[in-house]
């Protein structure tokens, strides 16, 4: 008994040393690093939700209408449950909160509501600012085209408690509400013949209970928005869905249902909606590496892991680091200053043609196309014994562009408020491509983007200049879903447009006095930039990040954008025809 | 406990058909089970009745349980203190410097938006708010991330509500938003469990709760900070907590177990060593190891067994001594006596010539020498017993021709005694290989006892054979023997009552020279009597020299008193008192 006391002395001695070992905290040893990793969701943001609350007891008319837009600004619930306790009997009935989304700036009518014993009318009045599409599409609204916004909102007394009667549909949204509620994210489409990836915007609704890379990734199952549709193709099938995005140690994980399966049968498709979904995950994933799973299990022979790093060659912006090109008496010249520009051997002899406003076709088959002076657009190769070839023939052409399948487009002014789409890929034959929104107009330029989907086109239908953004439909040739994306003011002129990058357009206008160069954004419809412009400049080309943006002057200069000094350089003095990058 | 009937229909149900399963009542199973509990109960007892190590291994684990669970609740106890004050540390302040935040953000004027509505249009990658409250909501909502979620409420002012992440409005308690409403000026914390939108299993959160007031009317900012991680923490230090406890008990009764059985084992041996001791293995030592306490106690224990050992030697040799003593002592004693023999045959021949008073002297002389004689006989045979000297002389004879020999040796004394000697032989002849000469001395002996005592009644000689045994019972009916006497009689020099006289001059050795001669036959010699009964000695032996006996085909009790004894103990209550009358009358 005695030797057990001294064992359990010794066991209570020990316990208490090593206590004691652990509880002292280090105060040197090596440095480690302190990144620390984002708690909680590593793919959604931080964001505020409104918290919808029922009517305010003795509220006034106002503050009902007030509550009541807020509760429906609530994304908590779909059906709004909250928000329509504002609501008579009758108004919950008829009000819809899925009609139409309106975002607006302004404030609910405090002007003059007018309040009798049983009735009470607000106004909510202010500037729309735009409408976003049932698939996600925001469209700004036009700064001009009736803007304003005076919604009215009918209150009655029901059981002592002011009550609205009558509201507008769909859902009102303030510049804030739309701001907290929505993220824009890009989202990538398969190109025609899976050239590459042609990027498109969308607002994706925050949802609480959902996190948002699994909307988004929803979002892009659904398919691309109203001006892509027909233009591009999406890699899944039409029976995909997405059960959950998750991080699972340094791999994000995509669990579909087994439509996916089917979806990438093909190495092709597999490809393709590789490259969709790392792109389009892109900005939650960062650089993790995705795996696709089926139904919370592995891919059906083998893992489907996706490097992001594996498809940087869809970009959607195709080229990277281009060269500039420009004419200089008939020689295609590469702008370098410091190697005195060199000139492209192996271009056809001009011979006799007066050439000029020339294109340069992409990487692979290198050739540059010009317009000639008595009318049509040449071909050339850089091949040795290259020679120029009439491809498109016609009257009035725009500027020839290339786009990244090796066809030229130009368009055929044929008249007055008549126009004519005309593509090349050889010299025997061109085509005709209908283009239902620009026959009857003017056009004075036509830019095929890069991604090969997109078109840029000044056009003029008589009521001013505009530049005009639509998709190419390659399957029944057709340039379609044109719509306004710069208006010209009255007394500018839109000298010229260049893509810089898949989603951006450079607009060149002029007025009387001064020259106005600034960056569109396509997919969102708004301006991003502006960039300094100097007079004299007539034409301008732009290449994605870093490539500079430059300009040619009517007098032959040629000038490039330092967006560091934000300021014009000069790179050739003069004669030069204007400078161009390939495609675009 | 169970009712009769129960237990009967269960018996005649079982008993027709026993191969079929019988279905037995719940009480019976009930009963079944408390038997088995009972008797699983008694083992355990007699276990641990038995068993010093488990009663040490049970108390050690019992109280090292009492001491761990103590230590174990009061230690997590502490670190929940901890780990929780220092979560609500940090929690209280990152909320009161969020509040100030907030503050900061209500108090600026609107004007600030009025400016900003033109130029927001085109400015996308802009996300900041023109409401105050969204602005502070904002900024909230970026410095949480997920660590925490906040909650903007306001009673005052319509549609100011916001939350960050998806935390849903359930989660902030009335009763806390009732403490902060009526605390104005100070934050109130407390404990509670916080949803998220699209989950319904709550989490566990520290909830802290304050009031900016602004001049537009006073927002109520919330703070939810979950305690996931501290919950985690603290039930893997529980886990842990329990684990070491769990093996520190085993461990100390493994230890317990160890040194109870270092203990034990040599004690266990001590005991075996002493049992054997006890049997008469004198020879039994212990293994000494060591110079513990136990070595010691073994030594002592071995040293206690020589002492024992060499006292019981010292006696034997004492004993041996003595009886070498009366052995040459009657040696030494004959040559004289044969001389006095001769001398007094001599004046007894003679006594004729002598006075009649000389002549009664020579009588005297001549019967106590003769009785002096055959005392040292005795004394000499029996001493040649002591010494191991004694042996058979081995013949096969018909037990009734000794018996008869015997009896014909006895009839002198039995007719001056008025005795007459019943005699029941079987007819056929019993042989048996026995010593005739001793077997003799033997049956004289009990009859000149029974001639003696029997107070001059009938003596009946019972002669009895089975297929191993003879034996021959000698019954007298005098004064019996008192109880406890019937070993006491075959003693040397007992006397049944010291003051009685010697009738027939025995010496006093008759019986316990029998009994040796019984007992060198490997037969019995026993006796058996009852006051105012008289009594019976019943020599049995076997057939065959050497062989062991096994029983007699005689019984100890005479017949009759048995007899007598089974009908006392079968005879009805009611009845016995008229059987007893009609024997007493008898």
């Amino acid at each position: 008994m005695a030797t057990k006391g001294a064992y359990r002395g010794l066991a209570v001695v020990l316990a208490a040393l090593v206590s004691a070992a652990c509880s002292t905290v280090p105060t040197g040893g090596n440095v480690f690093s302190a990144r620390g990793g984002r708690g909680g969701d590593a793919l959604s943001q931080p964001y505020v939700r409104i918290l919808a609350s029922p009517p305010k007891p003795q509220g006034s008319p106002l503050e009902i209408v007030t509550g009541f837009l807020a509760a429906a600004a609530s994304f908590d619930d779909p059906l709004r449950t909250v928000a329509r306790q504002y609501l008579t009997g009758e108004a919950q009935r008829t009000w819809s909160p899925f009609d139409a989304v309106t975002v607006y700036e302004g404030i609910a009518g405090t002007d003059t509501p007018r309040v009798d014993i049983q009735q009470a009318h607000v106004a909510l009045k202010g500037t729309v600012l735009g409408t976003l599409d049932g698939d996600g599409h925001y469209v700004p609204s036009d700064a001009q085209a009736g803007s304003d916004m005076n919604k009215g909102f009918t209150l009655v007394k029901v059981s002592g408690e002011w009550r609205i009667s009558s509201a507008p549909s769909g859902l009102l949204l303030s510049e804030d509400d739309f701001k907290r509620a929505y993220r824009s994210f890009d989202l990538y489409f398969v190109a025609y013949q899976r050239a590459g990836l042609v990027t498109d915007q969308v607002r994706v609704p925050i949802n609480p209970s959902e996190g948002l890379a699994k909307s988004l990734v929803h979002r892009l199952l659904v398919g691309p928005t109203t001006p892509l549709r027909g233009a591009v193709e999406s890699a899944f099938g039409p029976n995909v869905d997405v059960n959950n995005v998750q991080v699972e140690n340094d791999t994000v994980v995509v669990d579909f249902t087994y439509g996916v399966v089917d979806s990438v049968l093909t190495q092709g498709n597999r490809e393709a909606l590789s490259a969709q979904l790392s792109w389009t995950l892109k900005p939650l994933t960062e650089s993790r590496r995705i795996e696709v799973r089926v139904n919370g299990e592995q891919f059906p022979g083998g893992p489907f892991i996706i490097d992001p790093r594996d498809y940087d060659r869809f970009d959607p912006d195709v080229l990277s680091q281009p060269q500039a090109y420009y004419l200089q008496q008939g020689k295609v010249r590469t702008v370098d200053k410091e190697r005195d520009n060199p000139p492209v051997a192996g271009v056809g002899a001009v011979q006799a043609r007066q050439f000029s406003h020339m294109a340069v076709s992409g990487d692979q088959a290198f050739k540059v196309a010009a317009l000639e002076k008595a009318g049509g657009v040449y071909v050339s190769g850089i091949n040795p014994g290259s020679e120029w070839q009439r491809w498109i023939d016609g009257a009035k052409l725009t500027p020839p562009s290339w786009d990244r399948y090796g066809d030229v487009w130009s368009v055929s002014q044929q008249g007055p408020r008549k126009a004519q789409v005309l593509r090349a890929h050889d010299a025997t034959r061109q085509v005709p491509v209908s283009a239902p929104g620009l026959e009857s107009t003017d056009v004075k330029a036509f830019r095929v983007a890069r991604d090969g989907a997109r078109v840029a086109v000044i056009s003029d239908d008589g009521h001013g200049q505009r530049v005009l953004v639509g998709s190419i439909n390659r399957s029944d040739w057709r340039i379609q879903n044109l719509r306004t994306l710069v208006p010209a003011n009255d007394g500018q002129e839109i000298t010229d447009i260049a893509w810089q990058d898949a989603s951006t357009l450079l607009v060149l206008m002029k007025t009387k006095a001064d020259r106005d160069l600034s960056a569109w954004s396509v997919t969102q419809g708004v301006r991003v930039d502006a960039l300094k412009a100097v007079a004299g400049i007539e034409t301008v080309t732009a290449g994605p990040d870093p490539s500079l943006v430059l300009a040619g002057t009517a007098d032959g200069e040629i000038l490039a954008w330092n967006p560091q000094k934000s300021q014009w350089t000069t790179l050739v003095k003069s004669g030069a025809d204007p400078p161009v990058y390939p495609l675009g | 406990m169970a009712s009769p009937t129960s237990s009967g229909t269960g018996r005649t149900a079982g008993r027709p058909k026993p191969k079929k399963k019988v279905r037995r009542t719940p009480r019976q199973i009930v009963r079944g089970a408390r038997r088995r509990a009972r008797r699983a109960a008694g083992r355990v007892r007699r276990v641990w009745r038995r068993s010093l190590q488990l009663r040490v291994v049970t108390s050690t684990l019992v109280i090292s349980m009492i001491v761990v669970v103590v230590l174990g609740v009061f230690l997590l106890q502490m670190i929940k203190t901890a780990v929780l004050d220092g979560r609500k540390q940090t929690a209280i302040a990152e909320a009161q410097a969020n509040v100030t935040t907030v503050a900061g953000y209500l108090d600026r004027p609107a004007v600030a938006t009025a400016k900003q509505s033109t130029s927001a249009q085109s400015d996308e990658s802009d996300t900041s708010m023109k409401k105050a409250v969204d602005q502070a909501a904002d900024a909230l909502a970026r410095r949480a991330d997920a660590r925490y979620s906040v909650v903007i409420l306001s009673d005052y002012l319509v549609g100011e509500g916001r939350g960050t992440g998806n935390i849903d409005q359930r989660s902030v308690p009335q009763k806390l938003r009732v403490a902060v409403r009526q605390a104005k000026n100070e934050p109130q914390a407390q404990y509670t469990s916080m949803y998220y939108q699209g989950q319904d299993t709550p989490t566990p959160a520290l909830a802290i709760g304050a009031m900016v007031p602004n001049v537009y009317g006073e927002y109520e900012v919330y703070h939810f900070f979950p305690l996931n991680d501290d919950v985690d923490t603290l039930s893997q230090v529980q886990q842990w907590l329990i684990l070491v406890s769990v093996a520190l008990v085993l461990l100390l009764a493994a230890v317990a177990s160890l040194v109870t059985r270092q203990v034990v084992i040599p004690v266990r041996l001590t005991r075996q060593a002493a049992e054997r001791l006890a049997a008469g293995r004198l020879e039994e030592r212990l293994r000494v190891r060591g110079e513990d306490d136990l070595a010691r106690l073994a030594a002592s224990f071995n040293e206690m067994a020589s002492n024992l050992a060499l006292k019981i030697h010292q006696l034997e040799e004492l004993s041996q001594v003595q009886r070498q003593f009366v052995s040459d002592v009657s040696h030494e004693l004959r040559t004289p006596l044969t001389t006095v023999r001769m001398a007094a045959d001599l004046l007894y021949e003679s006594r004729e010539d002598f006075d009649p008073a000389a002549a009664r002297s020579a009588e005297l002389m001549q019967n106590q020498l003769e009785r002096f004689e055959s005392m040292l006989a005795d004394l000499l045979e029996i001493s040649r017993y002591d010494a191991g000297a004694a042996t058979l002389d081995v013949d096969s004879v018909d037990m009734r021709d000794v018996v008869l020999r015997a009896v014909g040796d006895s009839q002198p004394l039995a007719e001056r005694k008025a005795t007459r000697l019943d005699l029941r032989l079987p007819n056929e002849p019993c042989m048996a290989e026995v010593d005739s000469r001793r077997v003799e001395r033997i049956l004289r002996n009990l009859l000149f006892n029974a001639i003696e005592h029997g107070e001059g009644r009938d003596i009946v000689v019972t002669l009895g054979a089975d297929r191993d045994a003879v034996a021959v019972a000698v019954r007298d009916h005098g004064v019996g023997l008192k109880p406890g006497e019937e070993n006491m009689v075959f003693d040397r020099f007992w006397r049944a009552d010291p003051s009685r006289a010697r009738t027939i001059g025995g010496t006093g050795l008759g019986l316990a020279i029998s009994r040796e001669d019984a007992i060198l036959h490997g037969g019995w010699l026993q006796a058996w009597g009852i006051p105012g009964e008289g009594s019976q000695f019943r020599l049995s032996l076997p057939r065959q020299a050497g062989s062991d006996l096994r029983g007699s085909p005689l019984p100890l009790v005479p017949p009759e008193i048995e007899m007598r004894r089974t009908w006392r103990g079968q005879a009805t209550p009611v009845l016995s008192p008229a059987i007893e009358g009609g024997f007493d009358g008898d």
